[in-house]
């Protein structure tokens, strides 16, 4: 990439970032709403769903309430077949209410899998309509979490939290309703403790999401510390800075854990203190039962239901108290989903746009200008005429804006002011994908996807019969290399071609660019690694190849440059000098010294 | 649970708090068991018999039984903070030093993303497991088979009744756990490959668009997001299935308790109080039950986590460092290289996972028999064609791989005998591929020499011919490399990473292709730094233009690994046919220079 792009990112990246932060903080109700959208196909599922959960949780709120029946009513009273009627009643119930759970568990995990299913998809397919620019300021990795993690974050509380806090929430209110209405007296002794526990919950949970931020940041340190140095280990070994290295990462993982143990004791008192209120509360209820069962206000079967309560009561609470926070990170990852998903492609084609036809390779570029932020031009007011067939080499210092002409050409940016028109039709008046099919690119970095050499080359054309690929494997003189690994060509790829030595990297990038049998052929340094006699075969390759199309081509090494019909000289934006190899020369402006800074060396040493 | 039982040494140093910890898991689940019993006293004591002091008794009872589980769990919390995080820290640290001893050959075959999931992801599955898994599972074991006990001793013969319910629930949780390991892991392994599927659409996301091959990556996607679905409802029906029938086999005892101990009551053999504490007790021994299905994710996930920990573990560093090692004060830079072979290392040795199974450039002899010398303060260059061996030449002088035969003497030391660390001291090396750490400009290049004086920071930027766009920059020298040097053009961070190298005033200097991506007036420029450096430091350069080789003392040529010809740049342009063609590709016949 170019030096100005890289500027250009690292402006945006900021504001962006402002951005962001500003509106990360609000709109859990329009997460939630736009999630509610994507259960819309499943709504008779979902439908369905509730009225199983309403039975089910009716039917774990009629057990104690039949148990203390038969105690009072019954067992107390020795009446039999009132207990066995009892008692089939209560397996009727237990059963109904398991095969309801059991009904919905099922439907909610499909529909949860599928939802999430949807949402990736969307997400994906959105991320591949958006443009260069919008690829330029974001980071894969913060990309990928986006795809992978937030997505696993929605997913887990749709198929397992969701259900289990509503039933939860059923659960409390139909407890503490059958409470009051069984015995109020007893009711009221039994959830007095309640304001407490919800005071003393909220403010463990404060103090834990305090303690987990730091967390966080701590993490953040480590995993940095850790990213830089593990992909970078080449040269922390070449240094022999191993030790410091070590020692700053243990440094940053003693932070860590200090702050990890802390915020563990902080959730971890949480437990203790539910479990503790439970038995309080079933003592207090056991007390004041006893007093007015003495009274006569209350029962034996009373107390036993109220009991069996009281534990079905905490543990609801204490897991609504959990899910609360699964729950927030949730909306935070669905919030950060449809942050991309918003995201307007700044490239797109206009409604009326056609597909370019099969074009013959006529570039022109008038007056165009073009940065990648507003306030820092980076090509400015280029014109240029490419016939069909010509060769039109970009020579310049690095940073000058000639991989920029390439981008702009290849439209994954648009120009700011002029235009770019191949064969005199308005590159923005077509469709950017029949643009593209027609060009043949060779970038800068060298792209290898995972798979076998057979499939990478193929990506250039997914119809290519093996023959095809053979062939513009031997034009781009990666043949050779290429039958002599074991594997021939079906030999793996690995991540991002560390397999291949750079040169062998950018030869199979011009195989797969060659598969694509474009119109236009742009090759931006695309043989800086390839040693000078290969690169000459494959110049002399493409030069019968490109018989009739036309080709862009950036490279440092003059010998590459000679052959071309049109030498465009770039400094600072601007073409400032063009011409042929011999004109440019006879000008003895900038390119014959940058000529001459190549040779002079030569000359030195020959004169020695 | 052979890589969990392989973690055990880990514990090792907590063994006091582990031990502690075992003391809280047990103790409130004690006082919980005390309280149904206090229950059926205070019904049968105090209700039944209309004794209040009873009752009173028996709530006193079970506020205690509540404070000492309190108090027992809060220390629980703090112990197991302590055991998993400082296992999770010994963990980091072991596995993260252990990656720092690796050679470029073991690197070659593990990826930087699989490395960082063991180091980030793996480890915290193995601390959560540590954290709450495993005592989860300690508390409801013992909370079953406690109220078992409480069971029988109420009441045998109702106990043995109500508890055929359990072979039924153990029958299902073995099933569910043989049904549930397979799939999880497959879930693991369709994320896996959900997850690559997504990393390299966005990495190469400028490669799919020249293609337009966007259609095509979403359908790629699409397989992999099915697959994942497919797989994940799959273990999610088993779960909600598996978590009501457990619910149902308690409700079947419940309903067993209340017809078999309600005809006892009646009968007279059991009293009421009796009857409610044996109903509580099936109840909270159960209950943990339920909360097995998530016990037995933590742990099939933690298994699986531990057992990728100790595959990187379990990996031997590929360079030993010898027993005396060779640590001279200074480093002359003589190098030979005597009748040297050396092949990448081939297909992996039985490790899954993060090995990449293929051979690595061909597995066959990168370098065959080469031979040479080369004396202090030397410059040679090395050409050849592309694959012909050039860069591994120069990654064996700084010991990144050991050789397979033959053997490469520094200052007539072999290298296998020098200290590993004294050697690349003194070696300075700018790789093909430039790696900048975030930090300022001045950090990056006085990387190998932190304590290097602005000055000589300077310098090295000047020979390098990067002074000029440091100063350009709107903080100078402490301006900010971002992410591996985003911010930054390639051929500025080439020149970062000679001005890098060149601090530590090596005595050898390797420049593998690092100024492909300058350009040509630059390149000079540098040169010409370089030849001036050239008194006190043997340098081997690699790279493609002509011009860089003009002036080297020697002129090595690679063919396929062999050394095909050797000498200055007139004897060759005389000896060498494929000397002169690359000469000339380059040069031409001179036309319409004029100096």
């Amino acid at each position: 990439m170019t030096q100005e792009k890289k500027e250009a990112q690292r402006a945006r990246l900021s504001s962006s970032d402002l951005r962001l932060t500003g509106e990360s903080a609000r709109n859990t109700r329009g997460a939630v709403k736009r999630l509610l959208l994507y259960s819309r196909p499943y709504t008779v599922q979902l439908i369905i769903v509730a009225a199983l959960v309403i039975v089910s949780t009716f039917a774990s709120l009629a057990g104690p309430i039949l148990l203390g029946v038969a105690i009072d009513q019954f067992i107390s009273t020795g009446h039999l077949p009132g207990l066995a009627r009892t008692t089939l009643i209560m397996l009727g119930v237990f059963l109904l209410g398991g095969l309801a759970s059991i009904i919905h568990g099922i439907i909610m995990v499909s529909v949860g899998q599928r939802l999430i299913a949807d949402v990736r998809a969307e997400l994906f397919t959105h991320l591949q309509t958006l443009s260069m620019a919008y690829h330029g300021r974001h980071k894969v990795g913060d990309l990928m979490s986006r795809v992978t993690n937030d997505s696993e974050a929605i997913n887990q509380v749709l198929s397992n939290g969701l259900i289990t806090f509503i039933t939860n929430i059923l659960t409390l209110g139909g407890t503490m309703v059958a409470m009051f209405l069984l015995n109020w007296q007893l009711a009221t002794g039994a959830l007095i403790l309640l304001p407490l526990m919800v005071y003393i919950t909220t403010l463990v949970t404060r103090r834990s999401r305090v303690a987990f931020r730091e967390v966080q940041r701590n993490l953040g340190t480590m995993n940095a510390v850790m990213e830089e140095n593990i992909a970078g280990i080449r040269v922390v070994k070449a240094f022999a800075r191993a030790e410091d290295t070590t020692a700053q990462f243990e440094t940053a993982n003693a932070a860590n854990r200090k702050s990890g143990v802390k915020a563990d004791i902080i959730t971890a008192a949480l437990g203790p203190m539910f479990t503790t209120m439970s038995t309080i509360t079933i003592a207090a209820t056991a007390l004041l039962g006893g007093w007015l069962a003495l009274r006569g206000v209350a029962t034996v079967g009373v107390i036993a239901t109220f009991v069996v309560y009281i534990m079905n009561f905490f543990r609801p609470m204490r897991s609504i108290a959990m899910l609360y926070n699964y729950l927030q990170s949730a909306l935070a990852g669905a919030e950060r989903i449809f942050e991309v998903l918003d995201a307007v492609p700044s490239v797109s084609d206009q409604p009326q746009a056609q597909p370019l036809a099969n074009i013959r390779g006529a570039v022109t570029f008038a007056a165009v200008s073009f940065g990648y932020s507003p306030e820092k031009p980076v090509i400015v007011d280029v014109s240029l005429s490419a016939q069909p067939g010509e060769i039109i080499a970009l020579v310049g210092p690095t940073g000058a804006g000639k991989t920029t002409i390439i981008n702009l050409l290849s439209r994954f940016y648009d120009v700011d002011a002029g235009a770019i028109c191949i064969d005199g039709q308005d590159i923005r008046a077509v469709r950017q994908k029949s643009i593209r099919k027609q060009l043949g690119i060779v970038l800068q970095d060298t792209f290898l996807f995972s798979g076998t050499v057979m499939e990478n080359i193929r990506y250039g054309r997914l119809d290519a019969s093996d023959e095809d690929i053979y062939a513009a494997a031997q034009l781009a003189n990666a043949d050779w290399f290429i039958r002599r690994l074991p594997k021939g060509y079906q030999t793996q790829v690995s991540e991002q071609g560390h397999n291949f030595s750079q040169g062998q990297r950018q030869l199979l990038a011009i195989a797969r660019a060659v598969l694509a049998d474009p119109q236009i052929l742009i090759l931006d340094e695309a043989t800086s690694s390839v040693d000078t006699r290969t690169e000459m075969l494959i110049q002399e390759a493409l030069l019968n190849l490109m018989d009739g199309r036309t080709a862009f081509v950036i490279a440092h090494r003059l010998s590459t440059i000679r052959s071309a019909n049109q030498v465009l000289v770039i400094d600072d934006g601007r073409i400032i000098e063009s011409g042929n190899h011999e004109n440019l020369l006879g000008q003895k402006g900038f390119y014959y010294n940058l000529y001459m800074s190549q040779y002079r060396r030569v000359e030195e040493q020959n004169l020695d | 649970m052979n890589s969990l039982k392989r973690m055990l040494p880990f514990v090792q140093p907590y063994r006091w708090i582990a031990f502690w910890l075992a003391v809280t898991v047990v103790l409130p689940v004690a006082m919980e068991l005390l309280v149904p019993k206090a229950l059926n006293y205070i019904i049968d004591a105090g209700i039944e018999a209309g004794d209040m002091a009873a009752i009173w008794r028996g709530a006193a009872i079970m506020l205690i039984t509540a404070l000492t589980g309190a108090a027992a769990t809060l220390g629980q919390g703090v112990f197991r903070a302590l055991l998993a995080q400082g296992l999770a820290y010994d963990m980091r640290n072991e596995l993260f030093a252990h990656i720092q001893a690796f050679s470029f050959a073991n690197l070659d075959k593990m990826q930087t993303g699989q490395l960082m999931t063991r180091l980030s992801s793996d480890v915290d599955l193995v601390r959560g497991f540590a954290s709450h898994g495993l005592s989860l599972l300690l508390r409801a074991l013992l909370m079953l088979v406690g109220s078992v006990v409480m069971m029988f001793v109420i009441d045998a013969r109702l106990a043995l009744i109500t508890l055929t319910v359990l072979p039924l629930a153990g029958i299902l949780i073995w099933g569910l756990m043989e049904l549930a390991r397979p799939l999880f892991a497959i879930v693991q392994e369709k994320l896996a490959a959900l997850n690559t599927t997504v990393q390299e659409n966005l990495a190469g996301v400028q490669i799919v668009k020249a293609f337009v091959r966007e259609r095509f990556e979403i359908d790629r996607f699409k397989i992999s997001n099915d697959a994942y679905m497919a797989e994940n409802i799959k273990v999610g029906k088993l779960m909600a299935v598996a978590m009501p029938v457990l619910a149902i086999l308690t409700n079947l005892g419940i309903v067993a308790v209340v017809w078999f101990g309600g005809r006892d009551v009646i009968g007279g053999s059991l009293t009421l109080g009796e009857l409610v504490a044996f109903n509580n007790y099936l109840m909270i021994g159960m209950a943990p039950l339920m909360l097995l299905g998530n016990i037995l994710t933590m742990i099939s996930r933690a298994e699986a986590s531990a057992a990728r920990f100790l595959e990187v573990l379990d990996t031997q560093p590929a360079v030993e460092v010898a027993a005396k090692p060779h640590k001279p004060a200074a480093l002359q830079g003589e190098v030979t290289f005597e009748d040297v072979t050396f092949h990448y290392q081939g297909s992996g040795n039985g490790q899954r996972d993060v090995i990449d199974n293929d051979i690595h450039r061909g597995g066959r002899n990168v370098l065959r028999g080469v031979t040479f010398n080369v004396r202090s303060g030397q410059r040679v260059s090395l050409l050849g064609a592309t694959g012909s061996g050039k860069s591994t030449l120069v990654n064996l002088i700084p010991r990144f791989y050991d050789v397979d035969s033959g053997k490469i003497q520094i200052d007539g030391v072999d290298v296998r005998d020098w200290d590993p660390e004294a050697l690349r001291k003194r070696i300075g090396v700018v790789l093909q591929q430039t790696t900048l750490f975030s930090g300022t400009i001045r950090e990056n290049i006085a990387y190998g020499r932190p304590e290097a004086h602005l000055d000589e920071v300077i310098a090295a930027a000047q020979a390098a011919q990067a002074h000029d766009f440091i100063m350009a920059m709107p903080q100078g020298y402490e301006s900010a490399v971002e992410e591996r040097g985003a911010n930054l053009s390639g051929g500025q961070k080439q020149r970062l990473a000679i001005a890098r190298a060149l601090l530590i005033s090596p005595g050898i200097l390797i420049l593998d292709d690092s100024t492909s991506a300058v350009d040509m007036e630059t390149e000079a420029k540098i040169q010409t730094a370089l030849d001036n450096l050239r008194t006190d430091c043997t340098t081997f350069i690699i790279a493609q233009r002509i011009s860089s080789v003009l002036t080297a003392d020697q002129i090595i040529l690679l063919d396929h690994g062999q050394i095909s010809a050797q000498g200055t740049h007139r004897e060759l342009l005389s000896s060498s046919p494929i000397y002169r063609e690359i000469y000339q590709s380059q040069m031409g016949d001179g036309d319409g220079v004029q100096p």
